[in-house]
C-alpha cells in the first residue's frame, strides 16, 4: 500500500480524533449518550464556512464555530437538566433542530471553500508549507487537546465532572451542582465537536449539511475501540486510547474500502467494528471457557484410554 | 443566646401513593438540636426517619414548615448548596463514594466541600499529606493506597471512607442514615466505633438513624422515636440513661398499640 493513502487515514483519524475526544467527555466521563454531536459537527462546519465566505478571518470563523457548538451542547444539557427530558431524547431534539439551523446559516446545503482562505492556506502564507502540513497540524492540535482534557479532568471542577458521571448522589452531597457539571461538560464536548467540524470543512474544502451523518457512531467506535485496546486505568491512557482508536478506525475503513466494500457499506462496517470492540471481553471469556471445557474432556478421554490400556495389560 | 444548629418547625411531607391518594411521611414534626448534640433516631419501617433526614439534607422540599441551620432558613435551599454545611453518609456504601475514581480523588472532592471549585489541581501535595494522616486514623491501611480505585475496596472500607469524607471539613451537621445497616456485624461495629470517635473528637452535631435499639441508647446524648411521621418519644439526660432496650421495646409496642386503638376508634 502507499504511504500517501496511509498518511491520509492517519490525518483523518486525528482530525476526527478531536470529535472523538468530545464524544469521550460525554459518553465516558459524564455517562451521557449525547446525540447532539450529529448536529454540532455540521454546525461547526456551517458557521466557519459561512463566516469565511463572508470575509471573516479563518481563525475568527473557527473560534465562533466553537462557541456555536458550545451553545448547542448547553441547549441539550438545559433540556435535560431543567426540563427533565431524557438525555438521549434531548440530544435528538437538538440534533434535529440543528439541521434546520445549519441550513439557515449556510442558506444552501453546501458551501464550497476551495477558493477561500482557510487556516491551512493561512499557514502556507505564513511560510509553513510542507507536504505533510495538515498531518502535522492535526497531530499537534489533537495532542494539545488531549493534554488539555487530561489537565482539566484533574482540576477541582474536572474531578466534580467525573464524579457527576459516576455517582450523582455522592457529588451532590459534597456540594456540587450536577446540573451545572452536565451543562459545562456538554458545552465543552460540543465545542470540540464543532471545532472538528470547522477544521474538517476547511481541510476538505466545503461544508455540507449532511456531513454530520454517522459522526456519533464513528466517535463512539473510536472511543470504544481505543478503550478496548488501551485499558483506560487513568485519564491520560483513556484519552490516548481515544486518539489511537480514532486513527485505527480510519485505517479500518481504509482497508475495508480496499477490500472491495462500497462506500455505502461503511456504516455497517462501522457498526460491526463497534459490536466487535464491545463484545470482545465477552467473546474472549466464552472462548476461554470453551477451551477449559475441551481440555477437561480431553483429559477425561485420555483417562479412559489409559484405563483401557491398563485394563488390557492387566488381562 | 446562640441559635441552635438545627431547627425544624412543623415540617410536613407527603408522597403520592397512586390512585390519587397521598401518604404523609412526615407529619408536622418540630425538632431543635443544639450545638454538639448527638441524636439517634429510631422507629419502624415507614415511620418517616429517612424522609426527615432527606428533608434536612434537601433531597426533598417540605410541603409546609421551615428548616433552619445555624439560624438561617434553608427550607428552599437546593441540596448541593446546603451540602456546604451538611455532611452525609448513606446506608448503601456504594452511594457515598465514586467507584471509578481513586481514594485521593474522592477525598479531594470532599475536601472542597463549601469552597468554590476552581481550575486548580484537585489533588495537591499538601492535600495528599493531609489525606494520609486522616486515613491512618482509620487503621485500614488505606493511607498506602491513595491511588487505588475506590471500586476495589470492600463495603466496610468504602463506608469508613464515606464517613471520613462526610466529616473531614467539620460540617455544621452530620446526617447518618442507617450507615451501618448494610455491613456485616463485625464491620458495622468498627464503623460505629469510628463514628463515635470522629463525632466526639470534632464535636459534630449529629442525627443518626438506626434500627439497632441498643446502639440508639448507647450512642449519643438523645434518642427520638418516630411513628407514622411523628416524633412520639424524645429521651435525653437521666431518663435516657436508665432506659433499657426492653423498656424501649415496650414503648414501641405501646405506641403501636395506641395507634391501633386510634384506628379502631376512627373506624367505629
Amino acid at each position: 500500500m502507499n504511504w500517501y493513502a496511509l498518511s491520509g487515514s492517519i490525518e483523518q483519524g486525528l482530525a476526527y480524533g478531536i470529535l472523538a475526544l468530545g464524544v469521550y467527555l460525554t459518553f465516558r466521563v459524564l455517562s451521557f449518550a449525547d446525540l447532539t454531536v450529529e448536529g454540532s459537527f455540521p454546525l461547526g462546519a456551517a458557521v466557519a464556512a459561512t463566516l469565511i465566505v463572508n470575509g471573516a478571518h479563518p481563525l475568527t470563523a473557527t473560534s465562533v464555530a466553537v462557541l456555536a457548538g458550545m451553545a448547542a451542547g448547553s441547549m441539550t444539557a438545559l433540556l435535560h437538566t431543567k426540563m427533565r427530558i431524557t438525555g438521549l431524547l434531548a440530544g435528538i431534539l437538538t440534533m434535529t433542530s440543528l439541521y434546520s439551523i445549519n441550513l439557515r446559516i449556510m442558506g444552501r446545503p453546501n458551501v464550497p471553500l476551495l477558493r477561500e482562505p482557510t487556516v491551512f492556506k493561512q499557514l502556507v502564507q505564513l511560510g509553513f508549507d510542507h507536504p505533510y502540513q495538515s498531518l502535522i497540524v492535526f497531530t499537534v492540535l489533537a495532542v494539545l487537546i488531549k493534554l488539555l482534557i487530561d489537565w482539566f479532568l484533574s482540576t477541582e471542577i474536572g474531578l466534580s465532572m467525573r464524579a457527576t458521571g459516576d455517582n450523582q448522589t455522592m457529588i451532590r452531597s459534597l456540594g456540587v451542582s450536577t446540573d451545572l457539571m452536565i451543562v459545562m461538560g456538554l458545552a465543552f464536548s460540543n465545542g470540540l465537536v464543532a471545532l472538528a467540524g470547522a477544521l474538517i470543512a476547511q481541510y476538505q474544502g466545503y461544508a455540507d449539511v449532511g456531513m454530520g451523518l454517522g459522526t456519533i457512531v464513528s466517535g463512539l467506535a473510536s472511543v470504544i475501540l481505543g478503550n478496548a485496546l488501551i485499558r483506560p486505568t487513568t485519564v491520560f491512557r483513556a484519552t490516548l486510547g481515544v486518539l489511537t482508536g480514532s486513527v485505527l478506525y480510519r485505517l479500518a475503513i481504509f482497508y475495508a474500502l480496499r477490500a472491495g466494500f462500497a462506500p455505502t457499506d461503511l456504516r455497517i462496517v462501522t457498526a460491526a467494528i463497534v459490536v466487535l470492540a464491545l463484545a470482545a471481553p465477552t467473546i474472549r471469556e466464552s472462548l476461554n471457557q470453551r477451551r477449559v471445557r475441551w481440555r477437561l474432556r480431553r483429559m477425561e478421554l485420555e483417562g479412559d484410554e489409559l484405563a483401557r490400556v491398563e485394563h488390557q495389560e492387566s488381562v | 443566646m446562640n441559635s441552635p444548629v438545627l431547627s425544624i418547625k412543623k415540617v410536613s411531607k407527603s408522597f403520592p401513593v397512586g390512585g390519587g391518594s397521598t401518604k404523609i411521611a412526615v407529619d408536622r414534626v418540630s425538632l431543635t438540636v443544639p450545638q454538639g448534640q448527638f441524636v439517634t433516631v429510631i422507629g419502624s419501617n415507614g415511620a418517616g426517619k429517612s424522609t426527615l433526614l432527606n428533608l434536612v439534607a434537601g433531597r426533598y422540599i417540605p410541603d409546609t414548615g421551615t428548616i433552619s441551620l445555624n439560624g438561617t432558613d434553608i427550607t428552599n435551599l437546593s441540596e448541593h448548596r446546603r451540602a456546604a454545611f451538611i455532611g452525609r453518609v448513606f446506608q448503601d456504601p456504594l452511594q457515598g463514594t465514586a467507584a471509578s475514581m481513586t481514594i485521593e480523588e474522592n477525598l479531594s472532592m470532599a475536601e472542597s466541600r463549601g469552597l468554590r471549585r476552581t481550575l486548580r489541581r484537585g489533588v495537591t501535595k499538601e492535600r495528599r499529606a493531609r489525606f494520609r494522616e486522616l486515613l491512618a486514623v482509620l487503621g485500614l491501611g488505606l493511607e498506602d493506597r491513595l491511588r487505588s480505585e475506590v471500586g476495589l475496596l470492600s463495603g466496610g472500607q468504602r463506608q469508613s471512607l464515606s464517613l471520613l469524607m462526610a466529616t473531614m471539613t467539620k460540617p455544621s451537621l452530620l446526617l447518618l442514615d442507617e450507615h451501618t445497616a448494610a455491613l456485616d456485624p463485625k464491620t458495622a461495629q468498627q464503623v460505629v466505633a469510628l463514628t463515635e470517635r470522629i463525632v466526639r473528637e470534632y464535636g459534630l452535631t449529629t442525627l443518626m438513624v438506626t434500627h439497632n435499639l441498643e446502639q440508639a441508647l448507647r450512642l449519643g446524648d438523645r434518642t427520638i422515636m418516630m411513628h407514622e411521621g411523628k416524633i412520639v418519644l424524645d429521651l435525653s439526660g437521666q431518663v435516657r440513661q436508665t432506659m433499657t432496650v426492653a423498656d424501649l421495646l415496650a414503648e414501641f409496642t405501646r405506641v403501636r398499640g395506641e395507634s391501633l386503638v386510634d384506628d379502631r376508634l376512627l373506624l367505629a
